[in-house]
């Protein structure tokens, strides 16, 4: 009798250990993007600017890069606020996500920035954005025009 | 011989005490400082009289805000994050202001005028839904209009020949005669900033 619990504590313990392991080796690209927006822009204005909540629930992975058909170029940036001078720069690497955990990206802190969109963004409207990761493969969300002063 | 080579010694000794004198009072100099924003004793002279470019291309200069309250922002038309945010905050707290919101003009002056042209501003500032006076100007103009604000201001390159400007981002608040009220900041609550500027609007 006890060695029958014994075992079964054996072999429960095990499973939890399998679970364990394959919490750490989990697969990439199980991630969850969600309230994607980017700002609004007039004809030939120069920038926007989108935005999202990004879950992983995969392994350990980076968004390294962005891209969209309506402009000419995306980069991840991130916005800092110190003594009252606001600096922007493009992330090194990317934006690390790593996994279990949800990665905002919003005003004030991370941001994908189109850079010469090739047309007005109008509120309301959807824009394609394709997510590129170090792991996982591309991603294309749709993200949704907001007022070009939204701060969520 | 040897009171020439006294004198020659002691010649040296006053040279070398000078120059540690030097040293010494170089290094208890205060070390550099980036330029104050606010909140320090120099903040009394921010603001004073310029010559800009509205958005319509024609010469604003500050004698056209006088009699009016003003909360003044530096920023730039590539700046796809701060710059919306913040001059779209103050378009919302004049709103939740109710009346007297429109008691105040926000002026909105950038520190990018190589790519800031009047029409640039016209076009960007129209889609803020409530008037904003857009201020450009020449190189020159602009330098001199953000020393009198203090304003500190620093191309970055992006790549791609492609470049950002950190700069100040407070928004200050200006009385009607142009002289220095108070600051809002990004962090300061909204039933704060609003009380700032019911104070401004009241004088």
């Amino acid at each position: 009798m006890r060695g029958r619990n014994m075992r079964i504590a054996l072999g429960l313990a095990g499973l939890i250990g399998l679970a364990g392991c394959s919490q750490s080796a989990r697969e990439p690209g199980d991630f969850a993007i969600e309230d994607a927006w980017a700002r609004a822009a007039a004809e030939d204005a120069p920038v926007s600017a989108g935005y999202a909540r990004i879950e992983n629930r995969g392994g350990d992975d980076r968004l390294v890069s962005a891209s969209t058909p309506v402009a000419a170029e995306a980069q991840i940036h991130s916005v800092t606020m110190e003594d009252g001078v606001m600096r922007m720069r493009e992330t090194e690497g990317g934006l690390s996500l790593p996994g279990g955990e949800t990665v905002e990206l919003r005003p004030g802190g991370y941001h994908i920035m189109l850079m010469q969109p090739n047309r007005a963004l109008a509120e309301g409207e959807h824009i394609p954005i394709t997510l590129t990761f170090e792991r996982a493969a591309p991603v294309t969300v749709d993200f949704i025009i907001r007022p070009i002063g939204a701060d969520r | 011989m040897s009171g020439e080579r006294n004198r020659g010694l002691r010649r040296g000794l006053i040279l070398c005490a000078a120059l540690l004198a030097g040293l010494l009072g170089y290094l208890c100099l205060p070390p550099y400082e980036q330029p104050e924003t606010v909140l320090d004793e120099s903040i009394a002279s921010i603001g004073g009289p310029f010559e800009l470019l509205g958005t319509d291309g024609d010469a604003f200069g500050s004698a056209e805000l006088r009699g009016r309250p003003f909360a003044i922002f530096f920023g730039f038309t590539h700046c796809p994050d701060v710059c919306p945010t913040t001059l779209s905050r103050l378009a919302s707290l004049r709103q939740e202001m109710g009346e007297g919101g429109d008691a105040f003009d926000i002026v909105f002056v950038t520190v990018d005028p190589a790519r800031d042209t009047p029409g640039d501003m016209a076009r960007y500032l129209s889609l803020f839904h409530t008037p904003i006076i857009g201020l450009t100007g020449s190189e020159a103009q602009i330098e001199a209009v953000k020393e009198e604000f203090g304003i500190y201001a620093e191309q970055v390159p992006l790549g791609n020949g492609a470049y950002t400007v950190d700069h100040t981002a407070t928004v200050f608040l200006m009385d009607e005669e142009g002289n220095f009220f108070s600051a809002l900041d990004v962090h300061d609550r909204n039933e704060d900033a609003i009380a700032r500027l019911r104070r401004l609007i009241d004088g």
